[in-house]
């Protein structure tokens, strides 16, 4: 749908001048006059024909009518031409009723009146939309749509805001606030009538709705324009009275119209492969075609002079024995309209009617896949991919906000290097889970009374003004202030922490804002150029306003912002930077102390939220020097911003320059909560053989421990992970600044690491693999040398997890592992996966949201992840199957039907006379066989939706394309053909023109055997039916027997119609062949000897080699007969179930656990941790924390090489590459019994040392790869003193210990054991887990008491 | 619903909740018939006990029926070939008497009356296209008054002249059959007794009825075609009007394939085995031409209509296949056992890691 006309429009490219109010208009710009009708009175007829004739078989089927007036029709003409015509009528009836609706809301909206300033008249006066021109003044009045693209100019408030709602844009229904510029923000309404001088500069009318350059020329001053200041046609106006604005792209050049182009259609493969069948039905029937015009010339030439009954002297062109040639040809065209059949006709109508019943029917009444929180059912968005629904067999997903809520929770921090916050999240917890451990989950009482929303955060250093007291009381103040003004947060409602409301871009800023509310740092007030703070600090509560000087906006590129502000009383100024962890500490100050006495413990925080799924943010601030800023920077940034070109890159420029010299003050940490159901949902996936890629913006430990905790990765999948990150000689090449040589070796380093990776692989066929490549080093692997390689390795693994991918590398993956062949599904909630989502076959989109633009390119919205199992265990599976039954069955009838005419037509010369009635032939297809495939096509259901469900495998067989592939087409076809032959020589022999089936001796005659054949087609068909269906319901019933019925119908009703319409079937029915016996006995005999071969060895096969589903259906018949009606063999199954359709509205329920100063985790602490004075999760397997640690992308940790006590270096096992190999096992390799947990824990650090010895003897008997040994490959592993967790000992002890027993352990162990040995680890009596820098060690009873409970929670397992 | 404040909170909230219906929510009560060894032995089975017995019985009255028959037209004229059989015929055109002939057909076994008479012809494509449309069923009907039509093509003027149109017109009408016989028959002791062959009660009712029409035809084959075929209503051919002659109401009604019979009378007399039936015939129709044959049949019929054991077979065969099948399920099931519903036959439970 072309909505914009390019017609006189100026180029995009050029830049347009416009001049506010003077009442010239610039008529080389579009007018306001819009039009969204795809035809006028005069271009339907031709316009709409041309639509229809775009799809083939319209153009096909005309054809065939066409021919079929000419003299060699075999057929009469209304035959052909009745279906065709009814079929184009509704269609461009459908069109033109259509383009009538847009055309009355065109007018309706083109004559919608607005306030116009007239220059002339010095008024403003009421006019139509479509007079508005660029140039002119109008006012909007609340709750209006603006009628063109306006420039704000004042909207009679102090700040020059107003509310927009831009719904129709991008389906975002939060509101939106606006802001004039500051110069013309106080006019009034009646100022602009004087406003005359003024003139936008701006770019020329295109697409990008978030864009705008342009400046305000207003007395001899150029203001920059920015994007906030621009009111967009299909907002409307909210909350606010009334707005001025100045129109810059009127009509058609507005962006709403530019963006009007559609997108992309996507087909599914059984459409394809329907397209290729229809491709060689047309062979068959060229081939049919010329098979009889030979035939029929030569007998013509050579034969028909001597019969002559057909009077072959009385010559017509195409029976003329002296013209064989012609007679070929006008053969050919009776040949092309006879076999025409073998095309069927009704196909696709039939196919769009089952796609829409399903997806309007099914899809979107899904109660499975209705969100009761958010009141969102599922959507279709498109009907065309129900099929592909069921093929998918990689999903690429995106993380925020769609395995996770995007309910983003403030949960921890660190300030001045000390980490705060005793909550435990869900990844934690689930981390736990998998060792056999439970962690203490009960809420403290204290923190009851500060949880809100976004906020889930207690610790009592710092609530209720206990941070008054710390000993970095100024660095946690400075922190706090940061949070309160450093974002771009607008208040709502009234300015009292209990009921005011933030509107925030991200829900990330909002949780920030709360944060510093709940700090004491309350920010109630921003204005245009002030925020203001109330503050509640030691000296007392204090309203603060805060001059906002500057805001350097965040980007994905620069991956931070700054505000510079100016206390109003004091008059520093003070830039407050937060930001990603790399950007911000490359930006610190070396030469302030603080900094790098902070990084490390900061940095070391950092990691462990990440570990723990946290979202971490990096705070920092400067101070400003005043004359610089003033005299140097101001200048250059006010340039910047308004430069006409490339004014984002001059931006960043110049931002550049004053964040610097950072002085850090801590991070912040938000929590994102996994998606309910999202773990259960991933596994039942996973069962489903579907691969998951979860690309993602995050870290890599972040990633990778969401993906344990979503149970996308599990422990005992043999993961590999590939970064650049830490690769010594890229880091130095790149230090040297040698930027190609660091390209040159990290290609390298990546394409050794795949190579390592494919090799593992080989080595240890059937295990499962998982993937984790971050972006740079994603990047290399896309490159045209090591995709192959990349995708190779990547379609072996079952998960794969990409962190740090740009929106575009997400486009990119999907695009690679799509050119595989492979069924690929994306799903994302955001603008950064709609690249994903639209180059994916399917592309599905998180609804419910605020965000909309995922959905709005998406092919179907759901409003959670886990409703992805029903999406595709059930309606994909089901629509897969329905319409490949569907078209097959579709393609077998008209292959039986065709192929009897032609046989037919091999006993009469080819000369083009069917045995049929040319009127029934015609209703075959439209009437006798319409219904059966299209309840095929929506009712059939071979195994009931929670079979389906409870054996996810089922779902194989749509990614195998067990139903739609090559053998399944044969076989089909070739039970169609044996069809056929037998019922042409059951009814050609049997009731050949010699012998009589009657008393009154009347042999068989054309008509009469026609009709019979007909009718054992017709009940063949059926019989079909009836075999290959696997359920029973009223809607079949109906179906088969009412076609049947039909048809016998038709030949009673239509048999008595007048001579001059039934012709051949007057009285043929009830006359001759109803009265005989043989008519009846023959319908008895032909299609049971059709079906029977084709029952038996459908029956063999499921004796011998059964289909899954047929067991399936076995076990759901045997468990119906004792009498089980649900579903519940194994438990685990059943609470996948309940969790992914539990209607339970879950509200997100906060967790902190009662909170101790010393510990952050209570019970889950080390001897280890003890020893060092270092904490550690516990709940993690120590080998892969320090694994993590290593291995995801942390330059700066690399770079700093700390030296922590804790570790012995491992020694190197793989090679020179720099990149990092590192398979891991489920758990640390088992002790041959319970190592007793003292005995485990004692080794001094020398006898670890020694220990490394067998591990590395082990590494060389080739196991390396499947080991935790292997895990220290990687020539860059830090040869001494790692920053690895303390207590790495423990491993490192059964590591030794087992190093000779290996070749007998079982790669996998009994989860008791594992559950034991975990206990072991966390069983350390008297750990300490809090930071160095505070508290004193818990006091002992309190540990004992700590690991009483614990014991009593191991011994409680092992009862289990 | 009652005051709208935009802000206050409905009570009743539309939802968005998809309904729960059976339908949509694909929860139909289904009948499933999954077939366990034992009932498809069984049905197999069924199928055999229902057909066998069927094809007995039609196999029985397929055999039943007597059926004599004699091919004519190689002998009943004189020449070596077709083509000069045929110049015979050309020859001979003005005198029928030269084209008489008389064959013998030996009765093999009782025949009860009614022994309908048929004339076979092969080779003969009354399913052509141009022959198949060459007709008017409404000017047959007497539903166009005398006027021939453009569906008649090639054969809708007498001669090509517009002032002659025919009726019934077309080729089909135009190549009316027109051998005649007359019969006698012989018993061992007794002589030649005149056979009367009844024309009447030979065509479908339904056609007497409702297709045919009584009317006079125009321009109708007034002499018989120069190429020896073709042939007028009249008392001789069987009837003047096309409702009267049932013999061209037969022919009318064209055969499927190129060999055909067609039926031209019937002997209400009850035919003794042993006995000879001699059959005049006047051997006009030109097969010649076109290398086809010509037969004479004489034939009774039971319920299930004239001599054809292909139905009786063709149900023997199918039922005995399904029993063969029975057995055969039953010896793969034997070979081959399998638990019915047993998990651990799914392929996705044997290759746990397995996918794609």
């Amino acid at each position: 749908m072309k909505l914009f006309k390019q017609g006189r429009t100026r180029r995009e490219t050029e830049k347009r001048l416009v001049r506010v109010n003077t009442g010239e208009h610039d008529h080389s710009y579009a007018g306001n006059y819009t039009s969204t009708t795809k035809y006028t009175i005069w271009t339907f007829l031709p316009k709409a024909l041309f639509e229809q004739y775009r799809r083939v078989a319209n153009i096909y089927f005309t054809l065939v009518a066409a021919l079929s007036l000419t003299p060699f029709s075999p057929v009469r003409a209304w035959t052909t031409w009745t279906p065709l015509v009814i079929v184009l009528g509704v269609a461009m009836i459908k069109e033109a009723v259509e383009d009538y609706r847009r055309y009355k809301l065109d007018k309706e909206i083109n004559n919608r009146p607005v306030q116009v300033l007239d220059p002339e008249r010095a008024e403003y006066a009421t006019r139509t939309w479509k007079d508005v021109r660029v140039g002119d003044i109008l006012i909007v009045t609340k709750d209006q749509q603006f009628p063109a693209d306006l420039l704000f100019l004042t909207a009679e408030t102090e700040e020059g805001t107003c509310y927009i709602e831009t719904m129709n844009l991008d389906g975002e229904t939060n509101l939106k606030i606006k802001k004039a510029p500051d110069e013309t923000k106080d006019l009034g309404e009646q100022d602009f009538i004087q406003f005359r001088e003024a003139a936008i500069e701006c770019e020329g009318p295109n697409a990008r709705l978030y864009q705008f350059t342009g400046n305000l020329l207003l007395d001899g001053k150029t203001l920059p324009i920015s994007p906030n200041a621009i009111l967009l046609r299909g907002c409307n106006l909210r909350n606010t009275e009334k707005i001025v604005g100045a129109v810059i792209y009127a009509g058609h050049e507005t962006k709403i119209f530019k963006n009007a182009a559609p997108a992309p259609s996507k087909r599914s493969h059984v459409e394809r492969i329907v397209d290729k069948i229809i491709f060689f039905m047309f062979f068959l029937l060229f081939s049919f075609c010329i098979v009889g015009a030979i035939f029929f010339a030569v007998w013509t030439k050579d034969r028909m002079d001597g019969h002559w009954y057909l009077a072959p002297t009385k010559k017509t062109d195409q029976y003329d024995p002296d013209n064989a040639g012609f007679v070929g040809f006008a053969s050919f065209i009776t040949s092309f309209i006879l076999y025409g059949y073998l095309i069927p006709i009704s196909l696709y109508v039939s196919m769009e009617l089952v796609k829409i019943a399903q997806s309007m029917g099914y899809i979107n009444n899904d109660r499975d896949m209705y969100h009761a929180d958010t009141d969102t059912p599922a959507l279709a968005r498109t009907s065309n991919l129900n099929e592909e629904l069921g093929m998918v067999n990689t999903i690429l997903s995106d993380k925020t906000g769609t395995l996770t809520r995007n309910v983003m929770e403030f949960f921890k921090c660190s300030i001045a290097g000390v980490s705060y916050g005793a909550g435990i999240t869900e990844i934690e917890k689930a981390n736990a889970q998998r060792k056999g451990i439970t962690l203490d989950g009960r809420e403290k009482p204290e923190a009851a009374k500060f949880r809100e929303r976004y906020f889930n955060f207690y610790d009592d250093r710092l609530m209720g003004d206990a941070w008054f007291t710390a000993k970095d009381s100024d660095t946690i103040e400075m922190f706090f202030r940061l949070l309160a003004v450093c974002h771009t947060v607008i208040p709502d409602g009234q300015p009292e922490p209990a009921t005011i409301k933030y509107e925030a871009e991200s829900p990330d800023e909002a949780a920030l804002v709360v944060a510093a509310k709940a700090f004491g740092f309350f920010f109630f007030k921003r204005t245009n150029t002030t925020v203001s703070v109330r503050e509640h600090t030691v000296r007392g509560v204090e309203d603060v306003e805060y001059e906002v000087l500057n805001v350097l906006e965040f980007n994905s590129t620069r991956k931070r912002m700054s505000v510079v502000i100016k206390h109003r009383s004091q008059d520093k100024i003070i830039i407050f930077t937060k930001g990603a962890d790399t950007v911000i500490y490359e930006r610190l100050d070396p030469s302030y102390a603080t900094n790098e006495a902070m990084k490390e413990s900061t940095g070391r925080h950092m990691e462990e939220f990440g570990a723990a799924g946290l979202r971490t943010l990096c705070l920092s601030y400067a101070e400003v020097d005043r004359d610089w800023y003033n005299s140097v920077w101001l200048p250059e940034w006010v340039a910047a911003k308004t430069s006409l070109e490339d004014r984002d890159d001059k931006v960043a420029e110049v931002s550049e320059k004053i964040e610097r010299n950072l002085r850090l003050l801590g991070c912040t940490a938000i929590e994102d909560k996994l998606q309910e159901g999202v773990p259960q949902c991933i596994k039942q996936l996973a069962l489903a053989g579907i691969r998951i890629w979860v690309l993602t913006g995050d870290k890599m430990e972040t990633a990778i421990n969401i993906g344990y905790a979503c149970s996308l990765l599990q422990e005992d999948m043999m993961q590999f992970n590939v970064t650049v990150y830490g690769v010594e000689d890229v880091e130095q090449a790149e230090a040297r600044g040698d930027k190609q040589e660091a390209e040159r070796l990290a290609h390298k380093a990546v394409a050794h690491s795949l190579a390592t990776t494919e090799k593992t692989m080989n080595e240890n066929e059937g295990t499962p693999f998982a993937i984790v490549i971050d972006g740079k080093a994603l990047s290399y692997a896309l490159s045209k040398e090591l995709a192959p390689l990349f995708l190779s390795v990547g379609t072996r693994c079952k998960a794969v997890v990409c962190c740090r991918v740009s929106p575009l590398q997400k486009a990119q993956v999907t695009k690679l592992v799509r050119s595989k062949g492979d069924t690929t599904l994306a799903i994302g909630d955001g603008a950064n996966d709609v690249g994903m989502i639209q180059s994916a076959h399917i592309g599905v989109g998180i609804s419910g949201q605020e965000g909309m633009q995922a959905v709005m390119s998406s092919d179907f919205a759901i409003a959670q992840f886990r409703f992805l199992v029903p999406l595709l265990l059930v309606h994909g599976r089901y629509c897969y199957k329905r319409i490949a039954r569907m078209v097959l069955f579709f393609f077998y009838k008209n292959m039986l039907f065709g192929v009897t005419i032609f046989v037919f037509n091999a006993f009469n010369n080819f000369s083009g006379q069917f045995i049929y009635n040319d009127f029934y032939m015609t209703l075959f297809n439209v009437v006798f066989t319409a219904l059966t495939p299209v309840v095929i096509g929506i009712f059939d259901r071979d195994v009931d939706k929670a079979m389906a469900l409870k054996y996810p495998g089922l779902y194989m067989q749509g990614q195998r394309n067990e139903y739609f592939n090559f053998r399944a087409i044969v076989l089909w076809l070739m039970s169609s053909l044996y069809q056929t032959a037998i019922i042409m020589v059951f009814i050609l022999w049997g009731c050949r023109s010699t012998v009589s089936d009657r008393a009154d001796g009347n042999p068989y005659t054309m008509w009469q055997t026609g009709l019979l054949m007909f009718s054992c087609v017709v009940v063949t068909v059926h019989f079909q039916v009836i075999q290959v269906i696997d359920q029973w319901t009223w809607a079949h019933h109906v179906s088969i027997w009412l076609s049947m019925a039909v048809w016998w119908f038709y030949l009673l009703a239509y048999g008595a119609f007048p001579l001059s319409l039934s012709s051949d079937l007057y009285y043929l029915f009830i006359g001759v062949s109803a009265p005989s016996a043989q008519y009846w006995l023959f319908l008895l005999l032909v299609p049971t000897a059709c079906q029977l071969p084709d029952f038996f060895l459908r029956l063999a096969k499921k004796q011998l080699a059964p289909f899954d589903h047929t067991i399936v259906q076995e076990i759901q018949k045997k468990m119906k007969r004792e009498g089980r009606q649900s579903v519940e063999e194994t438990g685990l199954e059943q609470s996948i179930l309940s969790n992914i359709f539990s209607q339970k509205s879950s509200v997100n329920r906060g967790y902190v656990p009662p909170y101790d100063p010393r510990s952050r985790f209570y019970g889950l602490v080390s001897s280890g941790a003890r020893q060092s004075g270092r904490i550690e999760t516990g709940a993690r397997n120590p080998v892969l924390t320090h694994l993590d640690n290593e291995l995801t992308d942390n330059p700066y940790r690399n770079r700093k090489k700390s030296t922590l006590p804790g570790i012995t270096a491992l020694p190197m096992v793989t090679s020179s590459a720099g990149t990092l190999v590192a398979p891991r096992l489920a758990e640390p390799p088992p002790p041959p019994s319970v190592v007793p947990v003292a005995e485990s824990r004692q080794f001094p650090q020398q006898q670890q040392a020694a220990l490394s010895a067998p591990a590395a003897m082990y590494d060389g008997i080739g196991q390396a790869a499947s080991q935790p040994c292997g895990l220290n490959g990687g020539d860059k592993m830090p040869s001494s003193g790692s920053d690895a967790p303390a207590q790495s000992s423990v491993p490192l002890t059964p590591l030794g210990a087992r190093g000779s027993l290996q070749p007998l352990q079982p790669r996998r162990l009994p989860p008791l054991v594992q559950g034991s040995s975990c206990g072991s680890l966390a069983n350390t009596p008297g750990a300490i887990a809090s930071p160095a820098s505070t508290g004193p060690l818990p006091p002992p009873e309190n540990a004992g008491q700590q690991e009483r409970e614990i014991l009593a929670t191991y011994e409680s397992a092992l009862k289990h | 619903m009652t005051s709208p404040t935009p802000q206050g909170e409905g009570t009743s909230k539309k939802t968005n909740e998809p309904r729960n219906t059976k339908i949509t929510q694909q929860t139909l009560p289904a009948c499933k018939p999954i077939l366990e060894p034992v009932w498809i032995v069984f049905i197999f089975f069924a199928i055999g006990v229902v057909l066998v017995p069927i094809g007995a019985v039609c196999l029985y009255y397929g055999l039943k029926p007597v059926e004599i028959s004699a091919r004519y037209d190689q002998t009943c004229v004189q020449g070596a070939s077709n083509a000069e059989r045929e110049a015979y015929l050309y020859q001979n055109a003005a005198n029928d008497s030269m084209l008489r002939c008389t064959i013998q057909l030996r009765v093999t076994a009782d025949m009860p009356a009614p022994v309908f008479v048929y004339y076979e012809l092969s080779g003969y494509y009354q399913n052509h296209r141009r022959y198949v449309k060459s007709r008017s069923d409404m000017q047959l009907a007497g539903k166009t008054k005398g006027l021939a039509t453009n569906l008649c093509d090639p054969q809708e003027r007498y001669d090509g002249n517009d002032s002659l149109p025919i009726n019934p017109c077309g080729l089909v009408a135009w190549s009316f059959f027109n051998d005649t016989y007359m019969m006698a028959v012989s018993t061992n002791d007794s002589n030649l007794l005149p056979l009367p062959i009844s024309d009447q009660n030979i065509a479908f009712k339904s056609d007497i009825k409702y297709r045919f029409a009584s009317y006079t035809p125009q321009n109708f084959n007034p002499v018989i075609g120069p190429l020896r075929g073709g042939f007028n209503l009249s008392a001789d051919s069987g009837g003047a009007t096309p409702k009267d002659n049932q013999r061209f109401i037969n022919w009318m009604r064209l055969s499927a394939l190129p060999r055909f019979r067609k039926l031209w009378g019937r002997i209400d007399r009850d035919l003794k085995a042993g006995s000879m039936v001699s059959v005049t015939v006047y051997n006009r129709y030109n097969t010649y031409k076109f290398d086809g044959r010509k037969s004479i049949v004489l034939g009774t019929t039971t319920w299930l209509g004239s001599r054809n054991p292909f139905l009786g077979v063709a149900y023997l065969v199918t039922g005995g296949l399904s029993f063969i099948l029975a057995l055969v399920y039953l010896v793969l099931r034997l070979a081959r056992p399998r638990k019915f519903g047993d998990p651990a036959a799914l392929s996705f439970n044997n290759h746990p890691g397995a996918s794609g």
